[in-house]
C-alpha cells in the first residue's frame, strides 16, 4: 500500500508520471503563475524544458511546449520588470519625497 | 518486580541525602576519582560565582548516580530475583546514568565555552580597545531646508590620531600625512574657526577629538574666542533681510563668529572633558604616532594609534523629511527621527488685568534665557544669557515696589523671558504669532487679550558682562533706524534713560546711528505688526559688535568672561563687583520706566538690590544648589537642586508638550513669580488656582531663616508659562522652504552607545592580511582533516562502526 509520503514523492519524481499528468501539473503551475507568481512560472519553465523541447516526441509535448514557453516569457518580462522598478526606486526614492517614504516599508538611519 | 521498587525508592533515597547533606556534600569528591570530574572542576575555578555553583551540583548528582547504581548492582547481586527484573533494573540505571552523564557534559561544555567566550570577548577588547569615557558630542540639527552639525555611520569613524596644536602640525597633516584618514586630536586653544573649516576641507579627516579647557586657566582659551555661531546670529529671521541698507552682510555684530555650527560638518566633533583620558590618548599617540625627523617629518610606520569615534543619528535631510517619517509608522524603524527645538518662556504682567477691562499701556522688558554650543548640554551663557536674566529678574524686583505708582499712571510691565531665541527666535515667534491671532496671554485664561498695537514700548536687554571687566561702563541703546522716527515713545524713554545716569556708575548712550537693531527678539514683534511696527529699544554693553568673543560657545564661561574669574572664591553672600554693577543698570532701567510713566522724577531710595542680581548670577553660573534656587522652587520640586553643584546649561532643548525639559526655564517661571508675586497666607490646601482669577497660585518653599528652617508660602502672581513651539510646526501644510517661522529639529540618537570614544592600534595591512591568511588557511586544514577522519571513521573507531562499514568490511 502507497502512503501518503510515497505519492507526493512519486508525484515529485517526473520521471515516475505519466506524459498525461506531467501535462496536467505543467498547466497547472502555468495557471498557478497568473496569479503575480512568477517564480512558479520560472519552476514551471525550469522543471519541464527537459520533457518539452528534449526528451522524444509524446502526443501533449506541443501543448506543453506551449506553457513553457509562455512561463518563460511571462518570467522574463517579470525579471525585467523587477530589475527596472527595483532600480528606478533604489535611485529615486529619496527624491520622490513624501510619496517615497509611502512606498516603503523600511526607511533607512541617517540617510535621506 | 521488587528489586525495581526498591531501586527507585533507593534513588528517592539517595536524592533526599543528597539535599540534606547539600552542603557538606562537595567533600565526598575524594570518594571518587574519576577523571571528568577532575576535569570539569578544573574548569570551573577558573569561572565566575553562579556558575561554579551550577556546576558543582551537577558533579553531586553524578556522584550520586554512581552510588545509586553501585547499590542497584549490589541488590541485583545479593538477593534472588528474576533474570528480567534484574536486567530491567540495571537497564533503569544505565539509561538514567547515560541520561545524567549527558546532561553533565553538556551543561559543562556549554557553561564553560559560556564563560570562556565572555572572557575571551572582554579580555579581546580591552587587549584591543581603551574606552574614552569623559566624552560630549556634537550632534546634528535640521532647519526647513538643511541639515548641519555631526554624524557617522552606524559603526563610527577610524582614523589614526595626529596630535594638531600649531598651524605647522595642521599643514603637515594635511600636505603630508600619508596614513589619512585621521581623528586630529585638538588643544581647546587650537580648536577655532579657521582650524575646523581647514580640517573638514581637507578630505583627510574623518573626526575631530577636541581636549577641553581647563576653565580656570584664561592660557587655555583660544586667544582669538570661539564663537561657533554665524556673524549675523538669526540671519535668516532678521528684519533686515532684504534691506539693502541694514543688512547682514553690512553690519556683523557677532563679528568673532565662525559658523561652525551651522556647517554640515558630516564626521564626529568631540569633546574630551578629563585631562586623564586626554593624557591616556597622548600617551598613546606619542608612544606610536609621532612624525620624526624634523622640517621633512616622516610618519612612522604601522602600527599607529588610532581612534573610532561615533556619533549614530537617526534623521537625515531636513527638517520637512524627519517629520514627515516621524508621522510614518513603520515596522522595524524607530518611532522618532527628529524631534522639534522648543521649550518653555515665561512671562509676568506688573499687574492681572482681568478679562473685559480694557488694558493699561504696557511696557515689554524682555531677556532671552536660552544659549547654544556645538556641544550637547554645554551652554555655559555666562555672556548671554546670565547677565540680562538677572538684570530682568533685579527690574521686576525694583518695578515691584513702585506698583502702585506705574499702574495708576496708566501702565503696565510686562516681564518677558524668551527661550528658543539661539534658534531664529522661537520663542518670541511663537508670542507675537498668538498676539496675532489675539490668544496671547492665553487662548483660555480670564486675562484680558493682548496684541501688538498694546505694545507701548519694548525695553529689551542683550548682553551685559563685559561690565565686569571695568573697561567700560557704558550701556549703548540701540533703535531700529527704519521706525523709530515713528514712535514719541522711544525719544521720551530715553531722555529719562539718560537722566538716570548721573547718580549711577553707568552711562547710557546712544549706539551709532547709521546701524540697524542687533538680532534681537524684538524683531520679530517690529516684523510682527508690519503697518507700523513696535517702538524698541535694545539695551546692552556693545555698540556695533558684540563685545564677547565667545557667544554661544561651550566656552563661554564665567571665567573668561570675567564674571566669576575664580569660581572657587565665589560666596553666595558676598555681592561681587559684577553684580553691583549690573544692580545700577537695573536701577537705571527702572527708575527710568517710573520717571517715564509717572513723569516724577528720580527717587534715590529705590534701588536695586545688587544681592539679588548676585544671587541670580550665582546660581545660574556657579550652583544651582543655592539658596534663591531652595527658596523659589515648590517644596516637592527642590530635588532638582539638591545637590546639584554643577550649573544647569541654558539649551533650549527639545520641545515637549505639557513639561519644560529643561529646569532653568522652570527655575524662570518660579523667579518671576516670585519677585513680582504677592505673598498670601493661604495654606497648602488653599493655593490652588481660581478658575476665575487671572492670577496663578504657587505654592514655594520660602525664604530661609537663621535657623536653616523655612516657612512654606503661596505666592500670587501672574507668572505663567508661554509654550515656545515654532508656529510653522502647528500650521497646517506650512511651507518649511519659505523662511516664515523657524524650523528647527533635532536628530534622535539611540538610547544606547550612541556616543563613544575609543582609541586602539591599528595594524599595517601586512598584518591585517597575515591574519587574514593565517584564519582561511587553518579553516581550510580543519576542513580537510575532518573530511579525511570520517573517511576513515570505521578503522579510527571501530566500537562506532556503521552497518555501512560493517558490510564493506566484510
Amino acid at each position: 500500500m502507497l502512503t501518503q509520503l510515497d505519492l507526493l514523492e512519486q508525484s515529485l519524481d517526473l520521471s515516475k508520471v505519466s506524459n498525461e499528468e506531467k501535462l496536467k501539473i505543467c498547466r497547472k503551475y502555468y495557471l498557478a503563475g497568473f496569479a503575480l507568481l512568477p517564480f512558479v512560472w520560472a519552476i514551471n519553465a525550469v522543471w519541464f524544458f527537459k520533457y518539452a523541447f528534449k526528451s522524444t516526441e509524446f502526443p501533449e509535448q506541443k501543448k506543453m511546449r506551449s506553457y513553457v514557453l509562455q512561463s518563460l516569457v511571462g518570467c522574463v518580462v517579470w525579471t525585467i520588470a523587477l530589475i527596472i522598478w527595483i532600480s528606478l526606486y533604489q535611485i529615486n526614492r529619496a527624491s520622490w519625497g513624501l510619496i517615497g517614504d509611502q512606498i516603503s516599508f523600511i526607511i533607512p538611519l541617517n540617510r535621506i | 518486580m521488587t528489586i525495581c521498587t526498591k531501586a527507585f525508592i533507593n534513588f528517592l533515597q539517595l536524592v533526599d541525602i543528597w539535599r540534606l547533606l547539600h552542603p557538606s556534600v562537595t567533600n565526598s569528591s575524594s570518594v571518587t576519582n574519576s577523571s571528568s570530574v577532575t576535569n570539569s572542576s578544573s574548569v570551573t575555578n577558573s569561572l565566575p560565582n553562579s556558575q561554579v555553583d551550577d556546576q558543582c551540583s551537577i558533579i553531586k548528582l553524578f556522584l550520586f548516580y554512581r552510588l545509586h547504581v553501585t547499590r542497584v548492582w549490589e541488590a541485583t547481586r545479593t538477593q534472588p530475583i528474576l533474570q528480567w527484573e534484574k536486567s530491567s533494573a540495571v537497564c533503569m540505571a544505565i539509561v538514567s546514568g547515560i541520561w545524567f552523564r549527558s546532561c553533565l557534559y553538556l551543561l559543562c561544555v556549554v557553561a564553560a565555552t559560556r564563560a570562556a567566550i565572555d572572557r575571551s570577548q572582554e579580555a579581546t577588547y580591552k587587549l584591543i580597545y581603551e574606552d574614552i569615557k569623559t566624552i560630549v558630542g556634537c550632534y546634528r540639527r535640521f532647519n526647513g531646508t538643511h541639515e548641519i552639525g555631526c554624524t557617522t555611520g552606524m559603526n563610527g569613524n577610524v582614523g589614526v590620531i595626529h596630535y594638531v596644536n600649531s598651524t605647522e602640525s595642521l599643514d603637515w597633516l594635511i600636505n603630508s600625512g600619508s596614513h589619512d584618514p585621521y581623528i586630529p586630536l585638538i588643544p581647546s586653544t587650537f580648536f577655532v574657526g579657521s582650524t575646523i573649516k581647514r580640517l573638514v576641507n581637507s578630505g583627510k579627516v574623518n573626526g575631530i577629538m577636541v581636549a577641553q579647557a581647563d576653565l580656570s586657566d584664561v592660557q587655555s582659551y583660544p586667544p582669538n574666542g570661539f564663537s561657533p555661531e554665524l556673524k549675523c546670529p538669526n540671519a535668516e529671521s532678521s528684519m533686515y533681510k532684504d534691506d539693502p541698507k541694514y543688512s547682514c552682510e553690512k553690519h556683523q555684530f557677532n563679528l568673532d563668529g565662525n559658523g561652525i555650527l551651522f556647517e554640515d560638518l558630516k564626521m564626529p566633533v568631540m569633546l574630551l572633558k578629563s585631562q586623564e583620558e586626554v593624557d591616556k590618548v597622548m600617551d598613546c599617540y606619542l608612544a606610536h604616532n609621532v612624525p620624526s625627523g624634523g622640517d621633512n617629518a616622516s610618519e612612522p610606520s604601522l602600527p599607529l594609534c588610532a581612534a573610532e569615534l561615533k556619533a549614530f543619528m537617526h534623521a537625515a535631510g531636513n527638517s520637512e523629511i524627519c517629520l514627515r517619517r516621524n508621522n510614518l509608522i513603520r515596522n522595524f524603524s524607530p518611532s522618532q527621527y527628529c524631534q522639534e527645538l522648543g521649550g518653555y518662556s515665561s512671562l509676568a504682567f506688573l499687574k492681572e488685568t482681568p478679562k473685559d477691562t480694557s488694558r493699561n499701556k504696557t511696557i515689554v522688558i524682555i531677556s532671552r534665557t536660552d544659549s547654544s554650543s556645538l556641544f550637547e548640554m554645554m551652554q555655559p551663557g555666562a555672556s548671554s544669557p546670565a547677565a540680562s536674566m538677572a538684570i530682568l529678574l533685579s527690574v521686576a524686583e525694583t518695578l515691584k515696589r513702585r506698583r502702585d505708582e506705574i499702574l495708576s499712571a496708566g501702565y503696565n510691565v510686562l516681564f518677558l523671558a524668551l527661550t528658543g531665541e539661539s534658534f531664529d527666535y522661537i520663542g518670541s515667534q511663537k508670542l507675537v504669532y498668538d498676539m496675532q491671532r489675539d490668544f496671547f496671554p492665553n487662548k483660555t485664561s480670564n486675562s484680558a487679550r493682548m496684541n501688538l498695537a498694546d505694545v507701548h514700548l519694548i525695553i529689551e536687554l542683550s548682553q551685559f558682562v563685559q561690565l565686569g571687566r571695568g573697561l567700560s561702563s557704558k550701556i549703548f541703546y540701540h533703535t531700529d533706524p527704519n521706525t523709530k522716527s515713528s514712535f514719541q515713545s522711544i525719544p521720551d524713554f530715553i531722555t529719562k534713560l539718560e537722566a538716570t545716569s548721573p547718580s549711577l556708575n553707568v552711562v547710557f548712550g546712544a549706539a551709532s546711528a547709521d546701524q540697524p537693531l542687533p538680532p534681537s527678539s524684538s524683531q520679530v514683534f517690529i516684523r510682527g505688526l508690519e503697518s507700523t511696527g513696535v517702538p524698541v529699544i535694545v539695551l546692552a554693553d556693545y555698540n556695533a559688535k558684540f563685545k564677547t568673543e565667545y557667544y554661544n560657545s561651550y566656552l563661554d564661561t564665567p571665567e573668561i568672561q570675567g564674571v566669576f574669574p575664580n569660581r572657587s572664591a565665589v560666596q553666595y553672600n558676598e555681592t561681587s563687583d559684577i553684580a553691583k554693577v549690573l544692580a545700577n543698570v537695573s536701577t537705571g532701567i527702572s527708575d527710568a520706566v517710573v520717571m517715564y510713566t509717572t513723569n516724577v522724577s528720580s527717587d534715590s531710595s529705590y534701588k536695586a538690590d545688587s544681592d539679588t542680581v548676585h544671587h541670580v548670577l550665582y546660581c545660574l553660573l556657579i550652583s544651582p544648589d543655592c539658596d534663591l534656587f531652595h527658596t523659589v522652587l515648590a517644596p516637592k520640586d527642590v530635588s532638582v537642586v539638591n545637590g546639584t553643584t554643577t550649573p544647569f546649561p541654558f539649551y533650549v532643548s527639545v520641545f515637549s508638550a505639557g513639561v519644560s525639559t529643561q529646569h532653568i526655564q522652570k527655575l524662570m517661571l518660579q523667579m518671576l513669580a516670585y519677585f513680582t508675586g504677592d505673598e498670601t497666607d493661604l495654606s497648602e490646601e488653599d493655593c490652588v488656582d481660581n478658575s476665575s482669577s487671572p492670577t496663578s497660585t504657587f505654592w514655594i518653599n520660602g525664604r530661609s531663616f537663621a535657623n536653616g528652617t523655612r516657612q512654606n508660602v503661596c505666592i500670587r502672581s501672574t507668572a505663567q508659562y508661554h509654550a515656545a513651539s515654532s508656529p510653522a510646526f502647528e500650521i497646517e501644510g506650512y511651507n518649511f522652504s519659505s523662511g516664515l517661522y523657524s524650523t528647527w529639529t533635532e536628530s534622535v540618537w539611540p538610547n544606547v552607545d550612541a556616543f563613544h570614544v575609543r582609541i586602539f592600534l591599528k595594524p599595517s595591512p601586512e598584518v591585517e592580511l597575515a591574519s587574514m591568511v593565517a584564519g582561511i588557511t587553518l579553516f581550510i586544514v580543519a576542513a580537510i582533516v575532518a573530511v579525511l577522519v570520517q573517511r576513515r571513521a570505521a578503522i579510527l573507531f571501530p566500537s562506532h562502526s556503521t552497518p555501512e562499514t560493517l558490510t564493506t568490511g566484510s
